[in-house]
């Protein structure tokens, strides 16, 4: 009898009453793991200044693909008019202050990047290139129309270059807003 | 003596003799995300859940790391871990109560304790058994549980992300 009265009351202390309610431990999750620690504060405050710095990224961006297209429309008046070249100067200071803020934006340790990001930034050896080359082949082109000069091969090939230049940046930017 | 025993047969009987432990197995869940020009989905594998039942009443509660939803492209992910402040608020955590009978039938609804956010609130859910387990869904407000939508050409994202999930249930 008194062994049996043993195993009845060893059964009420190990098996837990009814009424408690289940708690994160019962899932192995310690307070570790709900708690913020110190560097997790910290990752945090990285999470955040990384997205705003990529918002401000995402905005210019839109602007200068508004901006690069009005230079690309206007492109067949940049002998006559200062407006194509005026534009692309504002295209131009939009584009590198766009990636500026791509560039400088931290990101948390450890992450690889992974869908259509991977495209966005792969794009960016193509237009960053172009950005820089077609604003200097259109400026020696307009100079050697002005002063009746005859342009090289390469300098012809300002508007090639600022299209490809436009094209794979309207692709970036398009990666980023759809999903394909 | 006997008086004391049978007592004690009850108390074990009421307490324990009627108790099963389960626990969460093969489960996953997928949030899907609307806005006006895409639709995107993140999916996590590593929740972890128990179940609890006593008397012929069940309990759960189930849990999931905000960081393990994966999306098809890791600059959203990191979006979403920074609008949710995954480092502050690291868990998704859902819990309740409904009859153990339920458990047995084609498909059920419970109400649902969801804490997302530090806020809790409370959802119906619907699940169709499968086997040990079942599938079903749930919609979470963002905006009830004191998330900024995030936008895109500022247009944000739907106030409602319908959750499906699917999961197995086995003894401990």
């Amino acid at each position: 009898m008194s062994r049996f009265l043993f195993l009845l009351l060893t059964t009420l202390l190990v098996i837990p009453p009814a009424f408690a309610e289940l708690e994160l431990k019962d899932l192995g999750l310690g307070a570790e793991v709900v708690t913020a620690s110190k560097s997790e504060r910290r990752a945090q405050e990285t999470l955040e200044q990384r997205h705003s710095m990529l918002k401000r990224h995402e905005v210019l961006g839109l602007a200068t693909l508004g901006l690069m297209t009005a230079t690309m429309l206007t492109g067949g008046s940049a002998v006559d008019s200062n407006v194509h070249m005026y534009l692309g100067m504002a295209t131009g200071a939009l584009y590198f202050t766009t990636a500026y803020y791509s560039l400088t934006a931290p990101k948390p340790a450890g992450i690889r990047d992974r869908g259509n990001i991977v495209w966005h930034k792969r794009l960016a050896w193509i237009h960053f290139p172009a950005m820089v080359l077609a604003p200097i082949l259109g400026y020696m082109y307009k100079r050697n129309e002005e002063n009746d000069r005859k342009s090289s091969a390469l300098v012809k090939q300002h508007p090639t270059i600022a299209g490809i230049g436009f094209g794979a940046f309207a692709l970036s930017a398009a990666l980023m807003t759809v999903e394909f | 003596m006997k008086r004391l025993s049978l007592a004690c047969a009850f108390l074990a009987f009421s307490f324990g003799a009627l108790a099963a432990d389960y626990q969460l197995t093969d489960a996953q869940a997928t949030y899907t995300v609307k806005h006006l020009i895409k639709t995107v989905l993140g999916t996590s594998q590593e929740l972890r859940g128990k179940m609890s039942c006593t008397n012929g009443a069940c309990e759960f509660l189930v849990a999931a790391p905000v960081k393990s939803f994966v999306s098809s492209d890791s600059n959203r992910d990191l979006n979403m871990q920074t609008v949710l402040e995954s480092a502050r608020y690291p868990l998704i955590t859902v819990r309740g109560k409904l009859p153990e009978a339920q458990l047995g039938q084609e498909s059920y609804s419970f109400p649902a304790r969801v804490t997302f956010h530090n806020v809790e609130k409370e959802y119906p859910v619907t699940v169709r058994r499968k086997g040990a387990g079942g599938s079903g869904s749930l919609t979470l407000k963002l905006e009830a549980h004191g998330v900024e939508r995030p936008s895109l050409l500022t247009v944000a994202i739907d106030d409602e992300v319908p959750v499906t999930f699917s999961f197995a249930w086995k003894v401990q």
